[in-house]
């Protein structure tokens, strides 16, 4: 391989390249902003729900199920019940809603004794919306973000066999002296190569767990005969759900017992959740989920009957498939389930750098065309590109401050600070299309943006006496995090005086022939 | 304590790699030209060996690997942005790591 592709085919790679990162690359921004805070999900849960911070009275699964079940007055068919981590927190109950079907977490309070609907949405919804999801949206949306990932495949793709001749160089090169399009230009070449593998994986792994299953759907007929378990099960290697009658009421096990036996069949796993399936018949299952302590690729399950403790198809976990060895590895990457907080840290690095190459890709497909052929599609990419690239910060900072700032007990709060999220981004490019100066409007989302952040830490004493500004013993998870939404702020700030001293220096400098990118006030350029 | 070894000696490799090329040396460093080119590869690649042995003793192989590949991904578009912009922060860290990492070492041997 020379490394040198014909005129031809590097002309039409790079048309591919740029349109294929034009058409998917803001909302693929949003994706990964919104994706690389999602990676401290857990640590986000804790810090913004008080009853998780709680120091949870000593009591064993057996005492949590009797008093989520107590609480909730009935015991459901099919439920999850999640035990406080680490001696913190209070328990919580995954179930199905009596009314409408659909699922729902409750917190059990032990101090009151009742059941407590899960509040707040922050962790969950910045979790959601990273892959497009939202009950509102259902599964089209979900989809859309898959083939963005497939997109975006390709946009790396055609973007290593554009540059794959000046690969070494470009490790290496980023000239600030030179103009604004050689800098725009080598800020991506620099974050697109160094970032390669991260964006390829993620891209893969992101088609995989969104595609996989819809393009499974062309094969249930000719391959599996129309049977849809047994392809996700050979295929995709998903496990069925147990399908079993729940019997007559009979004498089972003790949860401890179970998850006694439990360790004994998996010593490996480290529990998270156990799912508990017609709990109390001669045909319940007992299911332990959670983390393999000794592989670097995911979560695993075992499954027991609830009667006797013994685990149910040995054989089949035993015989682990390709295909389901595969998908374990695919979810262990794209969760990050290796190298614990510090390679999470690193992921989040290279989730911010992959937003940078998608807007600083935008800004070379601009400096390079808009200057030829100017047109009404080449300004409106530029001032979207604003509106998302500091909107979405902007939305971000208003999340965190509505969630400290909307009452614990208002019943409408989680949709309330999902409205804000997509109203504050709307509002944000909205007006970035009909701003004066697009440049100077940014400067000022991402002032906004930073300011929106830093009173965070200190609402959130209201409810937490555990962070940085609570006058409790600290957790030093939540403590981090406070001091983390602080330095966001802060960079926030800083970053938007840093851009705003630069536009305004390159305002005074001598014109050039060549046109500055965002210098469009009120659109009467000449 | 491992991870932080781990990274400074990983950042020392970068640093190495990209001063290989005196070109791109900060002029605080000219001395260094003299340095051979094939020797700041060979110690930046026993640089990544000591960064994968700490590694090692903190995670599992595969998670070793797929750390440090994520760590060398993140310090070297860190390094190469910023490197115009803060020189004299950049080159000095790189300076500061042989023996910070000698440093974090030896608390991991002391602390466990």
């Amino acid at each position: 391989m020379t490394g040198r592709l014909s005129t031809h085919a590097f002309v039409r790679w790079w048309d591919l390249h740029a349109w294929a990162g034009v058409i998917g690359g803001l909302v693929l921004y949003v994706m990964f902003l919104t994706g690389g805070v999602t990676l401290f999900r857990d640590e986000l849960a804790l810090w913004e729900e008080p009853l998780s911070q709680r120091s949870s009275a000593p009591c064993d699964l057996e005492c949590a199920l009797d008093r989520a079940l107590i609480a909730n007055g009935s015991t459901p068919d099919d439920f999850w019940l999640y035990p406080p981590r680490a001696g913190r927190g209070e328990a919580r109950l995954l179930h199905r809603e009596a009314s409408s079907g659909q699922w729902r977490t409750d917190w059990i309070d032990s101090e009151r004794g009742e059941l407590t609907r899960e509040r707040e949405r922050l962790s969950g919804f910045l979790y959601s919306i990273h892959f497009l999801w939202h009950d509102f949206t259902g599964q089209w949306l979900y989809t859309v973000g898959g083939l963005l990932a497939a997109v975006m495949l390709l946009t790396v793709v055609t973007g290593f066999l554009i540059h794959m001749k000046n690969l070494l160089r470009q490790f290496h090169q980023f000239r600030i002296a030179k103009s604004e399009r050689v800098l725009w230009s080598d800020m991506h070449k620099v974050l697109g190569v160094m970032g390669l593998p991260f964006q390829l994986m993620y891209a893969y792994t992101g088609a995989f767990i969104v595609l996989g299953p819809i393009l499974l759907n062309a094969f249930v007929g000719p391959v599996f005969g129309g049977d849809r378990a047994r392809a996700a099960q050979l295929a995709l290697g998903i496990e069925p759900s147990p399908v079993s009658s729940a019997g007559p009421p009979a004498h089972v096990l003790p949860l401890d017992a179970l998850e006694r036996r439990a360790h004994a069949a998996r010593p490996d796993l480290e529990p998270e959740a156990f799912h508990l399936v017609h709990h109390g018949h001669a045909g319940a299952t007992f299911e332990a989920w959670g983390k393999e302590r000794t592989s670097s690729s995911g979560r695993a399950s075992v499954r027991l009957r609830e009667m006797d403790g013994e685990e149910v198809a040995p054989d089949r976990r035993r015989a682990e498939g390709s295909s389901r060895s595969l998908r374990r590895w695919i979810h262990g990457l794209h969760f990050v389930h290796f190298g614990g907080p510090m390679a999470r840290a690193l992921f989040l690095a290279l989730a911010l750098a992959t937003c940078l190459t998608i807007l600083s890709g935008n800004l070379v497909w601009l400096s390079r065309r808009e200057l030829v052929h100017p047109t009404v599609g080449n300004r409106l990419l530029a001032r979207l590109t604003a509106g998302v690239g500091a909107g979405a910060w902007v939305a971000l900072g208003a999340i965190f401050l509505v969630s400290r700032l909307f009452p614990l007990g208002w019943a409408r709060r989680g949709s309330a600070e999902e409205l804000t999220f997509v109203l504050v981004l709307g509002v944000c490019v909205l007006c970035s299309l009909v701003a004066r100066d697009t440049k100077a409007f940014a400067c000022t989302q991402l002032a906004a943006a930073g300011a929106l952040f830093l009173p965070v830490p200190f609402l959130a004493a209201r409810w937490s006496q555990a962070g940085l500004f609570g006058s409790g013993p600290r957790i030093v998870v939540v403590a981090v995090l406070d001091a983390a939404i602080l330095a966001t702020g802060a960079a926030l700030v800083a970053g938007a005086r840093a851009l705003r001293r630069t536009a305004q220096r390159d305002a005074l400098s001598p014109p050039t022939s060549a046109r500055p990118l965002f210098a469009n006030p009120g659109g009467h350029d000449a | 304590m491992r991870e932080a070894a781990a990274l400074s000696a990983l950042y020392f490799s970068f640093a190495l790699v990209h001063a290989a090329d005196s070109r791109r040396l900060w002029p605080g460093l000219c001395h260094w030209k003299l340095c051979n080119r094939t020797g700041m590869r060979i110690l930046a690649a026993l640089s990544v060996a000591a960064g994968m042995w700490f590694l090692r003793r903190a995670y599992d192989a595969t998670s070793a690997v797929l750390v440090a590949l994520t760590a060398l991904s993140a310090i070297g578009t860190l390094f190469v942005l910023l490197v115009p912009l803060f020189p004299r922060t950049i080159w000095g860290l790189a300076l500061a790591c042989p023996p910070l990492v000698i440093l974090f070492a030896l608390l991991v041997e002391q602390h466990g």
